[in-house]
């Protein structure tokens, strides 16, 4: 693939995986730009392994998910909620941490599988079949993922 | 099926702001271009790096097969050279392990100085 090829192609689905990845780290705007940026540097070093019959954006959203993943191991989530704070960025994307808080709260109660199997449902938009790859489980298993993860959602919301 | 509408609805309305495209795009194209030269750097290190180790190895082997086919060639060369190994009557095989060893170091220097020299290259390429 050549680099304007995946400049175009990273236009398109870059907004798309950090509202993704947003709402994976629960509203923590830092984070999530660290991990977009990783993952697309990544992708962008690994762009020659990427096998033209695969549909890009679920390459790059699995890549996305597997530095997420690291970042968590990492432990870089331990950050102190005043850590967090100091580090919080003004302007216009400060206020969605408090407009979609509920939203976050939400999903902060979901365990990791759930969490990720339902955004890439309802935020991204993905097949069962695509969550499937993107995060390396069986179709079975994102079903059951993804209905767990309603079921807890629904009690969450009707308190 | 009014909560499974909540649910959707919660999601739907979920559209953060996530800054100009284009300023992101263009940080982005800096950060994929640091990328790719520091790619590009590290692989050429590790070419530089295996051709060394290819030189060095084939100077070790090359130094050491010719120090030793001239040894055993005329092994009188040695003795106005003052080194004269009498073989004990218990171990007749004694100067010729002198002998090799006297090779070995004799391939080690050569490799050694073979991977100054290497090294000396790598670090101008570097500074430039």
């Amino acid at each position: 693939m050549e680099r304007e090829q995946f400049i175009a192609l990273i236009s398109e689905e870059q907004e798309s995986l950090r509202r993704f990845l947003l709402a994976l780290c629960e509203g923590d705007r830092m984070e999530a730009e660290d991990i977009a940026q990783e993952a697309m540097v990544k992708a962008y070093i690994a762009m020659e392994r990427f096998v033209e019959r695969a549909k890009f954006s679920t390459w790059l959203f699995k890549i996305a998910y597997n530095t997420f993943l690291d970042h968590q191991r990492s432990g870089w989530n331990r950050r102190t909620d005043l850590d967090a704070a100091e580090q919080m960025p003004g302007g216009p994307g400060a206020d969605d941490a408090f407009q979609y808080q509920e939203l976050y709260e939400a999903i902060g109660t979901l365990p990791l599988k759930e969490k990720s199997a339902i955004l890439l449902f309802y935020v991204s938009g993905y097949s069962v079949k695509e969550i499937a790859k993107i995060t390396g489980g069986s179709q079975l298993a994102v079903k059951q993922q993804l209905s767990r993860g309603r079921v807890k959602l629904r009690q969450i919301l009707e308190r | 099926m009014k909560e499974k509408t909540t649910i959707e609805e919660l999601f739907a309305q979920y559209q953060p702001y996530m800054g100009n495209r284009n300023e992101y795009m263009t940080q982005l194209s800096k950060k994929l271009e640091a990328a790719e030269y520091a790619k590009r750097y590290r692989e050429e290190q590790t070419r530089r790096y295996r051709r060394m180790m290819v030189a060095v190895f084939i100077s070790g082997i090359v130094t050491g097969a010719i120090a030793m086919v001239l040894v055993l060639l005329h092994p009188q060369w040695l003795i106005p050279a003052g080194i004269t190994i009498e073989a004990p009557a218990m171990f007749p095989l004694f100067p010729k392990v002198i002998l090799l060893l006297i090779i070995c170091f004799m391939s080690l220097c050569v490799t050694g100085l073979v991977r100054k020299i290497c090294e000396r290259n790598e670090a101008t390429w570097r500074r430039t």
